[in-house]
This record gives C-alpha cells, sequence and structure tokens, in this order.
C-alpha cells in the first residue's frame, strides 16, 4: 500500500515539474530574456544619448565651442558606432511583442477551451532567444 | 488485493487532481523598456537644426 501511494506521488511530481507547457516556458522565456534585454539595451540606449549629447553640450549644460560642422560629423560617428547594438534592440523588443502578443492568444484560447497555436509559440520563442543573442554580441562588440 | 481495483479506477481523477494541486499558479509576462534612442536623435536633430538656422540668420547691425 504504502508502496504504491509512493509509486502515484512520485508520478504526481514528475508529470507537473517535467512537463512545463509551451505556454508556460514563452512566458518564461519572455520574462528571463525580457529582463535582461530590457537592462542592457537600456543602458546602450542611455550610453549612446550620453555620447550623442556631448557632441552638442558641454558638461555645465552650455553648448560645445566647436563649429556646427564638427558637431554634426560628431553626432554622426556617434550614431554609426551605436547603430548596430541599438538596432539588435529594436529587433529584440519586436520579437518580444510578437511572442507576448502569441502568450496572449494563447491564453485566450486556453480560456475559451480551444488548443492554443503551440507551433507558433515555439517559432517565437526561439526567435526571440535569437535576437536576444544578437542583441547580446552586439553590445559585447560595442563595448570593446 | 481488493482495494487495487477502486485504487485503480480512482488513479486517473488521482493524477489530475494532483497536478492541480501542485501546478503553481502561471506566472505573467513582465513589460520590457522601450528604447529611447529615436527620441533622443530626434531632439539632437531639432537642435543641430536650430543652430544652424540661427547661424544663417542674418545678424542685426545694432
Amino acid at each position: 500500500m504504502r508502496r504504491s501511494l509512493l509509486a502515484i506521488a512520485t508520478l504526481i511530481v514528475v508529470l507537473t515539474s517535467g512537463c512545463a507547457s509551451p505556454l508556460t516556458t514563452a512566458i518564461r522565456v519572455s520574462n528571463e530574456l525580457g529582463a535582461v534585454a530590457s537592462t542592457s539595451g537600456a543602458d546602450i540606449n542611455a550610453t549612446a544619448a550620453r555620447a550623442e549629447h556631448a557632441c552638442l553640450w558641454r558638461a555645465d549644460g552650455t553648448e560645445v565651442q566647436t563649429s556646427l560642422a564638427e558637431q554634426k560629423s560628431c553626432v554622426a560617428s556617434v550614431r554609426a558606432t551605436y547603430a548596430a547594438p541599438l538596432k539588435a534592440y529594436d529587433d529584440f523588443d519586436v520579437a518580444w511583442v510578437a511572442l507576448s502578443a502569441a502568450v496572449h492568444a494563447a491564453e485566450a484560447a486556453e480560456v475559451l477551451g480551444r488548443t492554443p497555436d503551440l507551433t507558433k509559440l515555439e517559432a517565437l520563442i526561439t526567435a526571440v532567444t535569437a535576437a536576444y543573442d544578437a542583441a547580446a554580441h552586439a553590445a559585447v562588440e560595442v563595448s570593446k | 488485493m481488493a482495494w487495487l481495483g477502486p485504487l485503480l479506477g480512482a488513479l486517473p481523477a488521482l493524477i489530475s487532481g494532483g497536478i492541480e494541486a501542485f501546478r503553481v499558479k502561471r506566472a505573467e509576462l513582465t513589460p520590457i523598456a522601450a528604447p529611447t534612442h529615436k527620441q533622443t536623435e530626434l531632439e539632437d536633430d531639432a537642435e543641430l537644426t536650430r543652430r544652424e538656422q540661427r547661424a544663417k540668420a542674418p545678424t542685426n547691425p545694432n
């Protein structure tokens, strides 16, 4: 009797912990990658903004004394430097929004008693993960 | 062994009830921060345009 109950309990634990649904996985991936990318993306955005700001303004808030041509050249140079990581984080945001929309659609399907489109969810998890890797790589490259 | 029949019969209900009992409430999506660099570029472009127009404006002889 005790052995049977133990087997049943083990089965229940395995079923509940070992089989996370694609929807649960999608939410976990969204939240974990989203939190990290959100922070590092905000850092890159702020760093680029500070560098661009320094082309136009001195630390005391007055205008820089360089020529207008030099200011434009400085701004263009900063934008070229940060273009790749900023675009990579923008791409991550787009992929993340697509995944979150699919998560909401899957949740709505569950509520309505329909089968969620898990193939789409899995494809978007892959896309978000790839976009995250690309953004992280671009951030490392620009910091060299 | 007489108890085995009823136990096996109740197994599906036990399992599904167990799953529900052990299931952790699914997390919700946490929003991410929106990028700000386009706003920065707009503001700095506007400032450069302002400086360009100021440089082109005729100087007051007085």
